[in-house]
């Protein structure tokens, strides 16, 4: 059990400090789809989303640097993170 | 061009998410039916199977993989890709478990950061979410007994984790090609070609992973690619 709790444990900073990280390191190039949309022209295709809320993981108002990344991804991830346990919690009971 | 590049910005986050406008609307569709269809059979499954300490490796997982997801690595020719993470979760929670957490991700993603459409949530969480966790433990359970030691444990999960990616790739080529974005004698090429090479860092990513709860966590592994969370 203490093995599972370190792994945890573990696991949630490994996420925090690649999130953080993500914000300063991660490549602004074009991922797979958008190069493929680019090159093959259907990229102008893609539509607007209908509301924005931390479009892009940014927080509007907060601009586009690494400090608006870092608060829209720890949203993100206490989000995610609060989801997950929540389903799981629901799947762990209904048994 | 301008405004191109700048709807480029507004309209697709960092992956292979599907931004809404690319697929036609019976594509869509049958992406959130067999979304809705496959949650309700994971969620049966995964309710058989869930043990006490699932609960929060699933909260850690979803976690780890929404933060990998914004970590976009450069590949060839000024292309990035990210991890997808489904054959990582599969390996540590089971598909159907990983599954759960697969589209808890690529949910909150459509929803709140605007990463991939909301048309397209449901062919999104099929490719990225179903598709990987189901061939990555499909490869993960065909060639476990060659994960006896840690590099068969390496090489099998490379190979579980890049082959989820590139049948995911294929499957999101198909859905543009009958949508009418693009033949597929020119998008199954084009998306496969790029996703083999992002396939790669899946494939690191994953086995670095998985070596290291090998190491740290032993038991974990085993029982969850046997398909025994519980144990």
């Amino acid at each position: 059990m203490t093995a599972t709790r370190r792994l945890i444990l573990g696991g949630l900073v490994i996420a925090i400090v690649i999130a953080a990280a993500s914000a300063f390191i991660a490549s602004g190039s074009p991922d797979g789809l958008e190069r493929v949309a680019q090159d093959h022209g259907f990229l102008d295709r893609a539509q607007d989303a209908p509301y924005r809320v931390l479009p892009d993981y940014t927080v509007p108002g907060l601009g586009d640097g690494p400090i608006s990344t870092i608060v829209a991804g720890a949203v993100g991830l206490v989000l995610v993170a609060g989801i997950a346990l929540g389903a799981g919690s629901i799947l762990r009971r209904r048994r | 061009m301008v405004i191109g590049v700048s709807s480029l910005e507004a309209t697709s986050g960092p992956a292979m998410h599907i931004p809404d406008g690319f697929l036609s609307t019976p594509v869509a569709l049958v992406g959130w039916a067999v979304m809705a269809v496959t949650v309700v059979v994971a969620a049966r499954q995964a309710e058989r199977q869930m043990s006490e300490r699932a609960v929060p490796l699933m909260g850690v997982m979803a976690a780890f993989i929404f933060a990998a997801q914004m970590m976009n690595f450069p590949v060839a020719g000024g292309t990035s890709g990210h991890l997808l993470g489904g054959a990582l979760a599969a390996a540590l929670l089971g598909p159907w478990v990983a599954i759960i957490v697969m589209t808890s991700v690529i949910g909150l993603q459509a929803l709140v950061f605007q990463d991939g459409g909301l048309v397209a949530l449901g062919a999104n969480v099929l490719n990225m979410g179903i598709t990987t966790a189901l061939i990555g433990y499909l490869v993960l359970r065909l060639l476990a007994p060659l994960m006896r030691n840690n590099g068969g444990l390496i090489g099998v999960a490379f190979v579980a984790a890049w082959l989820s990616v590139v049948v995911s790739s294929a499957l999101c080529a198909l859905e543009l090609a009958i949508s009418g974005a693009s033949p597929l004698n020119v998008a199954l090429p084009a998306m496969v070609g790029v996703h083999v090479f992002i396939g790669i860092g899946e494939g690191l990513i994953t086995a670095a992973a998985l070596s290291f709860i090998r190491v740290t966590n032993p038991t974990l592994l085993t029982h969850s690619i046997a398909n025994r969370v519980t144990a």
